[in-house]
Order: structure tokens, then C-alpha cells, then sequence
């Protein structure tokens, strides 16, 4: 009899609580994708799980992490290369990418084109240019020597060699980002205020002085958006370190991410696989937070 | 005068001369896999590379004959296109809400799940999916790919939301709008670059994704950069079809991205790596 009323009221109540109705979808998924499976990850890491068929699950307590930090001596070495190649490869793109947006800060005829052209390595497939690198940089077959050898570079042995491995991949990975850097880098310049600059001027302040006294601190929130975004990022680069090397040669390039995908799906040890994993969450909450807290302090501008 | 118009016309050409130099070290890989996969077996591993070598179609056939080629590049667009159309369904509403309702911390929490390393996630993922029956299916890889998604998108859609005014929600539901039908009719076409914008770099993303595809999913929803993956374990040194095998799987990402450039732009400008 009062159906219909029934349901248009309900259609109208739920209408008028639309506010966090809304917001419900995404919260169910992202607790189903979140939540739930970093409680799951914490979980294993205090068991003996391993992907196979058969076998008992058993409770093991700290025992996988103590097999971490006392017994698996690739454990410190993989957060030392973890840490290398996020730091370095941070740094290298900031540094190249402030010098290009600087270099490039003016109006110039085919700057559309030069952009474009600039944004290929962003878009392209990951996977299919660490391909194309490797080819690049194979020891025998590789063009990659021949091409350097104009420039007056030795021959390397790029990702063949434990000495050269990570730097080789830090290469790659600044190639691969240095474009968006300086495209962030680039918007930043061109919206700074230009009184500074021209009082600067007026005063008789030399270009060095205009950019450490100037144009750095007004470009510290992108500066610092960069770090962070990069920092993070270069912690949990995969794919190109898992096709160029795949953690070789004799481990040099084997970072925290590439390990524990070893141990997960290689040696099928996902409980230990998960303590490592854990631990990793860890460093990244504790980074991230550092960094916040950096930031409060030194907002200034 | 003269002497400074001259010095003008080289500090341009120098100018220039930089510029192309910077082209060509970021775009130098992409001129050598369009070579090289032109090349015949003899000629594509040459050093020094043989400029004046024939070029043959023959690896591009080689990669369609090898492994499922075609099935992979479904796959991929399937599972491209079924997240971008979830994502907007889910993630628009939560960040008009939290547009509407500035929480700060929830902010954080969007900014804190973008940084969790998805290798931390896979893991449990693998044991869950495998239980649910997910593993190897597209609804399993459209759920992965909504993580990195949603608070990308409501990330990037707050600041969208928060430039349309109030007033104009209010004019509507004085007009005897209902408040979803003011959300859909009014509020969603007004923030249409933010949608397009949003799209753009998700085919980007979701379509490069490897990480993901490389452990959930197995022969039946295998994405195009695992296939590349698995054709490089099957050609170790075989460059020409490496290259052109290489050269396909990006080909449809980038042919999308230049197309909405603009809007693409605007992400990276705004901070967009993931």
C-alpha cells in the first residue's frame, strides 16, 4: 500500500545524507585494498607461510625479523642499495631538471615541439624502455659504448658489472624523470613574482646572488613537493631494475623491493618475504613523516 | 650594431644548439628502437649501425605470430578502460565530499596512501586473490589498479571541486534539484577538465602498469608489459623484435597522451608522478 512512499522517502533521506553517502564507495575499497591487506602483510610476516601447496601454517613470532636483521647478510646490504638509488636518483633528476627549467625559462621559437618531444620518456611504457635500454646498454651487441664514444667516454659494461649496475639504473631512471622535474620545475619559475627580481636588480645583485637569495627560496614548496614525490618514488622503483638487472650482478642491484619479490614469488618464502615487507612500510611512514615534519618547521615563505 | 647583432645571432644558435642536443638525449632511445626494429637479424645488433640496411617489416610479424600479441593488447585496453570507468564512478563523489567538507587529515591519509610501496601490498593481495578468486581475472587488475587510482584522483579533483562555487548547488536545489542530481548535472559537467585531465594520465598509468599484472594475472588476462616482459626471457638477443616488440606495446599510450597533451600538462605540472 505504501510502497512506493517507502521507497521515494528512503530515496530522499538518503538524498539529504549524500554528504558521506558519497564518500562510502571509496572508503569500502580502499579498506578492502588497504586496510585489510597491510593488517594481513603484518600478520604473515609473524608466520612460516610459503606459497605451495600443502604444509601448515605456523606462528613463528619475531623469528623471520631476526632472521633479517642477524642472519641474511644481503638484508643491510639491500637497504643500503635501496637507499643509494632513491637518494641518487632523486638528487640527480632535481638537479638536472632546476637546471634545464633555468636554462629554459624564456619564450623561445618550437617550444611546443621541444616540450613535447620532452615528454616521450615520461609516457612511454616503463617496462618496454628498460627493454630498450638493455638493448642499449648490452656488453657486446650494445650501441650504447659506440654512440658515448664520440663524446670521449670509455667503454662501460653498464648493468653487466657489480661496479656499475646501480649507477647504470640510476641513469636510466633519471633519464626517464628528469622531464617531468623540469616541467614542474619550469611552471613554478614562471609563476614567481617578478618584483623581487626586479628590485634585486635595481640593487645591483649579481645573477648567483638573484638565484640563492631569490628564485630558491620562492621555489622551496615545489622544491619540496619534488623531494618528497621523488624520494618516495625512487624507494619503490620496480620495474625497471627487475628488467635491466633483475637484482644482479652478484646482487649489487638487488634493492629491498626486488628482494622481497624474490623471496615472495622466486624462493615462495612470503612469510619472510612479508616481515621484509613490513619493515619496508616502516621506513617509508618514517621518511614521509620526517619530512612533514621538516617542512612545518622551515614553512616560512 | 653590428657587432651586436652578430653576437645576438650566436648566443641564438648556441641556444639552439643546446636545445637540440637536450632532444636528442631524451629522445635518442626512441629513434634507435624505431630503427632498430626495421632492422633484418644481420644488421640490428651492427656497431657501427649500418644506416644504409634495407628495412623489413619481418620482426613486426614475428611479434604478432609469437605468444597471444592480440590477446594481450585486450586485455590491456579491457582492463584500461573498465578502471578509468570505476575510478570516476568511485572516486569523483569522495572528492566532491571532501571538497565540500575541507578535512585536512584526510588529505594526509590520500597523500600517505599514494606512498605505500606496492610491493607491500601484493603480497597479501596474492594470498586474498588467490582465496576470492580473483587471481587472473580483470575484475582482480581493475582492484589494483584503483589503488594507485582513487587517491590519485581524489588528490588531483579537490582542487576542481573546490573552485565550483557553492552558490551554484544552491540555485539548483532551490529550483527543487534533489542533491545527486545536482552533483550529476550541475556540479560534474563544470569540472569536466579535471575528468579529462584525470583520465589522461590513468590510461598512462594503468596502461604502463607491470608490477601488478606481472603477479595477478597469469595466461588468461596477461597485459601487454608483461607479454614484453615474457618476449624478452624468449629473445634474449634477438633485437629486432625486441625492438618492435617493444615499440608496439608503447605505441597506444603515446598516441593517446599526444593527443590530450594539454591535459596531460596539467598533471605533470600539478606534480603528477605516482
Amino acid at each position: 500500500m505504501n510502497d512506493t512512499s517507502l521507497v521515494q522517502r528512503t530515496l530522499e533521506y538518503a538524498d539529504s545524507q549524500i554528504r558521506w553517502l558519497f564518500s562510502v564507495p571509496a572508503v569500502l575499497v580502499m579498506l578492502g585494498l588497504f586496510a585489510y591487506p597491510l593488517f594481513k602483510l603484518i600478520a604473515t610476516s609473524f608466520t612460516n607461510e610459503v606459497l605451495s601447496s600443502g604444509g601448515t601454517i605456523e606462528f613463528v613470532g619475531l623469528a623471520n625479523y631476526a632472521r633479517a636483521f642477524f642472519e641474511d647478510h644481503h638484508f643491510w646490504r639491500s637497504i643500503w642499495i635501496t637507499l643509494y638509488f632513491a637518494v641518487g636518483s632523486t638528487l640527480g633528476q632535481m638537479i638536472l631538471g632546476l637546471g634545464l627549467a633555468l636554462f629554459l625559462n624564456r619564450q623561445f621559437k618550437g617550444e611546443a615541439t621541444f616540450r613535447m618531444f620532452l615528454m616521450f620518456p615520461i609516457i612511454a611504457t616503463p617496462v618496454a624502455m628498460s627493454l630498450v635500454w638493455s638493448m642499449l646498454m648490452n656488453p657486446m651487441m650494445g650501441q650504447l659504448n659506440y654512440y658515448l664514444s664520440f663524446f670521449g667516454f670509455p667503454k662501460s659494461l653498464w648493468t653487466a658489472d657489480a661496479a656499475t649496475v646501480l649507477p647504470s639504473i640510476i641513469m636510466v631512471e633519471i633519464w626517464h624523470w628528469t622531464p617531468m622535474t623540469m616541467l614542474v620545475f619550469l611552471a613554478g619559475l614562471k609563476s614567481l613574482p617578478k618584483e623581487p627580481f626586479e628590485a634585486a636588480t635595481v640593487d645591483g645583485a649579481s645573477r648567483m646572488q638573484m638565484f640563492t637569495r631569490i628564485t630558491l627560496p620562492l621555489l622551496q614548496p615545489y622544491i619540496f613537493l619534488l623531494l618528497l614525490m621523488r624520494l618516495v618514488h625512487g624507494l619503490k622503483v620496480f620495474d625497471k631494475i627487475f628488467v635491466l638487472s633483475g637484482g644482479g650482478p652478484d646482487r649489487a642491484s638487488e634493492t629491498l623491493n626486488i628482494m622481497i619479490y624474490n623471496q615472495a614469488f622466486g624462493a615462495m618464502n612470503i612469510g619472510y618475504a612479508s616481515a621484509l615487507g613490513s619493515f619496508l612500510m616502516l621506513i617509508i611512514l618514517l621518511i614521509s613523516f620526517g619530512l612533514f615534519r621538516f617542512r612545518q618547521r622551515s614553512w616560512s615563505y | 650594431m653590428r657587432q651586436y647583432q652578430t653576437i645576438r645571432t650566436i648566443s641564438r644558435l648556441l641556444f639552439y644548439a643546446i636545445l637540440l642536443f637536450i632532444v636528442g638525449v631524451f629522445f635518442f632511445p626512441f629513434l634507435w628502437v624505431i630503427y632498430t626494429s626495421l632492422q633484418s637479424p644481420i644488421t640490428a645488433g651492427a656497431v657501427p649501425p649500418d644506416l644504409l640496411a634495407t628495412p623489413t617489416l619481418d620482426n613486426f610479424r614475428q611479434v604478432f605470430e609469437q605468444g597471444q600479441f592480440f590477446r594481450c593488447l585486450l586485455n590491456s585496453t579491457v582492463v584500461v578502460l573498465l578502471t578509468l570507468v570505476a575510478n570516476l564512478i568511485i572516486s569523483l563523489p569522495a572528492a566532491y565530499v571532501i571538497a565540500r567538507n575541507r578535512q585536512n587529515w584526510m588529505m594526509f591519509l590520500v597523500l600517505f596512501l599514494q606512498m605505500a610501496p606496492w610491493i607491500c601490498l601484493l603480497l597479501p593481495w596474492y594470498i586474498i586473490f588467490k582465496k576470492l578468486g580473483l587471481y587472473d581475472t580483470y575484475f582482480g587488475l581493475v582492484l589494483s589498479n584503483l589503488t594507485f587510482m582513487i587517491p590519485f584522483t581524489v588528490w588531483l579533483m579537490l582542487g576542481f571541486f573546490e573552485d565550483v562555487p557553492v552558490e551554484v548547488e544552491e540555485a539548483a536545489w532551490l529550483d527543487g534539484c534533489s542533491h545527486m542530481g545536482t552533483f550529476i548535472r550541475i556540479v560534474v559537467p563544470l569540472v569536466k577538465g579535471g575528468i579529462i585531465t584525470i583520465s589522461t594520465l590513468g590510461f598512462m598509468f594503468c596502461w604502463n602498469i607491470f608490477l601488478f599484472p606481472l603477479v595477478l594475472s597469469g595466461y588468461e588476462t596477461k597485459t601487454l608489459p608483461v607479454f614484453v616482459y615474457g618476449f624478452l626471457a624468449d629473445n634474449q638477443l634477438d633485437f629486432g623484435p625486441l625492438a618492435a616488440a617493444a615499440l608496439l606495446a608503447m605505441a597506444p599510450v603515446i598516441v593517446f597522451v599526444l593527443l590530450n597533451q594539454k591535459y596531460f600538462r596539467q598533471g605533470i605540472a600539478f606534480g603528477g608522478g605516482k
